[in-house]
């Protein structure tokens, strides 16, 4: 068996990584990726018409809806397949306003949303054996009568409404609409938080057979694998409507949009997506099919060409159309585009304020983000491509020799052994991509914390300057560095590296300040009685000194950075954070496990390596 | 003051004042308009650390500046190195000002001329002792392989060879203070700065230090400015001891000169609690050996001096002056009678001593002896001679009785 993972994985993890470095020759057309599995779908579609229509190449970054729509703005994204107007509508229409989004019309507008149900509640279900509950249960109207059974844990004497989460429109018109129909008698409305979370939430109780009763909307996968109702209501009606909401949500419109340079690059593209039109009842039957086939998207977006082929040979020119469907007859495969989830509820709102520095700033130093952008990027990609140009057998030997000789043979071992797991879960390319992440963040943390550490212990000033902080960026919720990182650098690597460093510089900086005040003055008073200079004070006296200070500051920004690169996939760093991310929004535990123990294991090579080189300089 | 018009001045300090605060030189200003420390210390929250401080220290002197903690002893020698800059006055070493210097000058000057040990070793705990001996010379810019050599040299020196390769904080107290001692004494400086070198060893360790420590000095002659609070350690160590005060100096002399001529009330307490039998030896309580007589002059003369001087007894020395014996008062009458030389009657039950030796040796002797102590050299010749009420008046303040 071992001998099997070995020489699969022989073969295996290299070819991979080659793949990765190779990609990305010109510029593809970025297309957004905001978390749901019906925008995957789209992309897959619509990525395999332009890659094998069109010769484009494309790529995905991932990111909740936001910052995507952010993204799309900035020219980081060039296309998105599924705006939810409704639910970014201020800034989707500013981008339209400010002409750098270009509105292609609609993909799907007759979606639904509103309070659901699972449908065994109303119909049973008999072979989970599960009586109907509130057979009668037809109306959002008939809710009041049947607050015990959806009895709320927290306030036992209502029931319980889950919501929709608190930055989507649904939210607050929901509450509205409680108050209109006398629902806020009975129920409590419970704010979920996320949409991860709703999800959950119904997932659970769904598969224990349990009563649910919340806010859901379609087309989704949820809605796609699991029988819910919605719950009738007054049908749509402008006026009932204005009037606190009294009938049923109106069809979202669902539009694909794209950034104003895809005119220029690709106007054959803009084109085919202006005609891009399906529909709820396609998106859901491609959802459920989906997760009938273990999620796999490019199966999916392959058997909609087939299906659908009188559909979207509309779409394109005939040779396009004849084109693309020899591709879908012959291949074997389409190109594996990354698959993410971001909880789109992660809504940012940013002050004013803070918008005018932020644009100020953009406006200005636009060169310098941009110059600072590549060489963040040369140096993840060549530390990228140099570990992935490395054998993987070649790694995990020198893995273990660094961990023999930093710690013994048995601690080598067992990180070889570790490593050597990550890539037996199929998560190689993603711990190199981590890594490479950490890596420019730990390097670039270091060069400028430990000067920075260094002027803050010699400079009370500086000091007195730089610990609130410093004390205010460790206290900070690491995601809060998303945003200015993603304001300045867009979404990706760059922004992900920038957040990494932003994380973690601290206690590299607060460290090396600590050892080096440290440093008894009588040490340095006899360096300085032999003559030395301040500079040789500092190398030969205070650096060696605090050494041992300032390398438990780099082990601590080291696991500072592990833990900022996962959470800075959420604006596109890939790697072993993403997987995380797709696992969560899926609720899938087997893959939540693998990538997670996955970072678990790099943590504790990273941690033990690190602290022991600290504690040996002791 | 000993020989000090012969030997050249290595540092002269004029009217160095140092001020502790944030605005030195308007603290100087009002201790120039007479107000007292305190009132500073009260008015501009400024301390005073040294006031006004005039002196001179001589080549190859050995020079300790005594004084209670807070007394600005030590703040006194950090000048002579600049750690501490004064806030006014000059300190010249070798005839050139040093506070003038540009931090180039100073750091050449901190390289070749001065070397200081400190009261907590400050040893570089990242070094070995070979490392820390190295550290003035690796500053300097000498080759690895030379300061090595010289280096070891001094390790070798202060008693520590062998353990060139130990980390410090593997050596006892005592040890790392020698290895201070050795990283001082590589550099070759012409001054040695020790601001309370032994005061963080025990008594037993301190004393076999300050041996030692006069065994190089012996040998090396280097300038040596020595700051410390046991007046045992001053007086065993300084050609010249100066006390401090408040900032300030209250007397500078040789250790007798302080002992004998307290210059006030404070000194007089501070020398009070010194144990006496180990600062005074024979050669500062003998008498000048003028009643002797030589062999040549014979029975008579012998009896004549000892009439003159109402004594019983008399040492005889030959024409060298070197000590041949004792003679009693009856012996001599009784040989004068019958006409037996001097030499016959000669005695021998009397000690002798070296004029370095403390009293607290004398004092079994003293008890003794019928006769006076003989001082003498290590040719036999007479130095001097003291009387057993001269040893117990030497325990007592002798310079107060006499005036």
């Amino acid at each position: 068996m071992v001998m099997f993972i070995l020489l699969s994985g022989l073969t295996k993890f290299p070819k991979e990584a080659l793949e990765q470095t190779a990609a990305g020759q010109e510029p593809s057309i970025i297309m957004a990726d905001a978390g749901w599995d019906s925008i995957r779908i789209h992309n897959a579609i619509a990525a395999f018409i332009i890659e094998r229509g069109y010769g484009y190449q494309t790529d995905v970054i991932m990111g909740s809806t936001p910052i995507v729509t952010q993204g799309l703005i900035l020219g980081d994204i060039d296309l998105c397949m599924e705006v939810w107007t409704d639910n970014v509508l201020e800034l989707y229409q500013a981008g339209i306003e400010s002409g750098e989004i270009i509105d292609l019309g609609v993909n799907f507008d007759d979606n639904a949303q509103g309070l659901y149900v699972p449908t065994y509640l109303i119909k049973g279900d008999q072979t989970r054996g599960i009586e109907p509950l509130v057979p009668n249960l037809q109306s959002i109207k008939d809710l009041p009568k049947y607050w015990e059974v959806f009895r709320d844990p927290d306030h036992p004497s209502q029931g319980r409404i889950y919501g929709a989460p608190p930055t989507w429109g649904a939210d607050e018109i929901l509450r509205t609409k409680m108050k209109t129909y006398n629902l806020d008698e009975r129920y409590d409305y419970f704010n979920p938080g996320t949409d991860t979370a709703l999800n959950t939430a119904l997932v659970s109780a769904y598969e224990r057979g349990e009563p649910w009763l919340g806010y859901y909307w379609d087309p989704t996968w949820i809605t796609g694998k699991y029988d819910l109702t919605l719950l009738e209501d007054e049908p749509y009606d402008p006026e009932k409507w204005n009037a606190g909401y009294a009938c049923e949500f109106p069809g979202v419109k669902v539009t694909v949009a794209v950034h104003k340079s895809m005119l220029e690059r690709a106007p054959d593209v803009v084109e085919f997506l202006r005609d891009y039109r399906t529909s709820t009842k396609i998106t859901s039957e491609l959802l459920a099919f989906m997760q009938d086939h273990e999620a796999d998207i490019q199966l999916t977006a392959a058997w909609f060409l087939r299906e659908y082929e009188e559909l979207w040979t509309d779409w394109v020119p005939p040779e396009v159309a004849a084109q693309v469907q020899r591709e879908v007859e012959t291949d074997a495969g389409p190109p594996r585009t990354s698959l993410t989830e971001f909880p789109p509820g992660l809504r940012i709102q940013l002050g004013v304020y803070v918008e005018h520095v932020i644009n100020w700033l953009t406006d200005n130093f636009q060169t310098f983000f941009d110059w600072l952008k590549a060489g963040v990027n040369g140096l993840v990609a060549g530390i990228r491509g140099f570990l992935s140009f490395i054998p993987w057998f070649l790694l995990l030997l020198f893995i273990f020799l660094l961990g023999w000789k930093v710690n013994n043979w048995q601690a080598g071992l067992m990180y070889a052994l570790m490593t050597f797991l990550i890539g037996a879960l199929g998560l190689w390319v993603e711990m190199i991509l981590t890594l490479a992440i950490v890596l420019t963040g730990v390097l670039i943390s270091i060069v400028l914390g430990i000067p920075l550490g260094i002027y803050m212990a010699y400079s009370h000033k500086a000091e007195a300057l730089m610990k609130p902080l410093l004390d205010g960026a460790q206290t900070m919720p690491s995601f809060v560095y998303l945003i200015p990182a993603m304001i300045f650098f867009g979404l990706g690597t760059v922004p992900a590296v920038f957040a990494t460093i932003i994380y973690s510089m601290p206690p590299c900086i607060r460290l090396t300040n600590l050892g080096i005040r440290r440093v008894p003055t009588a040490m340095k008073e006899a360096a300085y009685s032999f003559g030395s200079s301040a500079w040789q004070v500092l190398t030969k006296v205070e650096l060696p000194l605090a050494l041992p200070t300032i390398m438990a500051g780099i082990n601590q920004t080291t696991m500072s950075a592990m833990s900022m690169v996962v959470i800075a996939s959420m604006i596109g760093a890939k790697g072993l954070g993403e997987n995380v991310l797709i696992a969560i929004n899926r609720t899938d535990i087997a893959m939540g496990f693998d990538s997670g123990i996955s970072i678990v294991f790099l943590a504790i090579i990273i941690d033990r390596l690190t602290q022991q080189i600290s504690k040996q300089e002791e | 003051m000993k020989g000090g018009d012969e030997m050249a001045e290595k540092i002269v300090v004029k009217n160095v004042t140092k001020v502790f605060g944030p605005r030195p030189k308007l603290a100087f200003e009002k201790l120039k308009q007479g107000w007292s420390k305190k009132q500073i210390l009260e008015k501009t929250g400024q301390t005073i650390g040294v006031n006004q401080v005039s002196f001179s220290i001589n080549e190859g002197e050995f020079f300790v500046i005594i004084g209670l903690s807070g007394s600005g002893k030590s703040t006194l020698i950090r000048c002579f190195n600049l750690l501490n800059r004064p806030t006014t006055g000059e300190i010249l070493v070798d005839g050139e000002n040093i506070i003038q210097y540009e931090p180039g000058q100073l750091r050449k000057f901190r390289q070749e001329k001065m070397a200081m040990v400190f009261q907590q070793f400050a040893l570089f705990p990242h070094r070995t002792v070979l490392g820390n001996v190295e550290y003035g010379l690796e500053i300097k810019g000498v080759k690895k392989g030379e300061r090595q050599e010289i280096a070891l040299k001094a390790i070798a020196e202060v008693g520590l060879k062998g353990w060139e390769d130990q980390k410090p904080q593997q050596l006892s107290g005592g040890m790392q203070q020698r290895v201070g001692l050795a990283r001082a004494l590589a550099n070759d400086p012409d001054i040695l700065l020790m601001d309370e070198p032994f005061s963080a060893l025990d008594p037993l360790i301190r004393r076999e230090m300050q041996s030692e420590l006069l065994d190089l000095q012996s040998k090396l002659r280097k300038t040596v400015v020595f700051i410390t609070h046991d007046i045992n350690e001053a007086f065993k160590l300084g050609d010249r001891v100066a006390v401090m005060r408040g900032g300030s100096i209250v007397q500078i002399g040789t250790p007798e000169e302080i002992l004998n001529h307290p210059s006030d009330a404070y000194i007089e307490d501070f020398v009070q609690g010194i144990d006496r039998t180990k600062i005074v030896q024979a050669k500062d309580i003998m008498q000048r050996p003028d009643v002797v007589v030589s062999l040549k002059d014979g029975v008579r003369v012998a009896i004549k001096e000892m009439e003159m001087n109402g004594i019983s007894s008399i040492f005889v020395v030959d024409k060298e002056r070197k000590l041949q014996g004792i003679v009693t008062i009856d012996d001599a009458v009784q040989a004068a009678e019958v006409g037996r030389p001097l030499r016959e009657i000669l005695k021998d039950d009397y000690f002798t001593t070296t004029e370095d030796t403390y009293i607290q040796d004398l004092i079994d002797l003293g008890v003794k002896t019928r006769y006076p102590i003989v001082v003498i050299n290590e040719d036999q010749k007479v130095l001097g001679l003291i009387v057993r009420s001269s040893i117990l008046a030497g325990l007592l303040r002798r310079g107060k009785q006499e005036e």
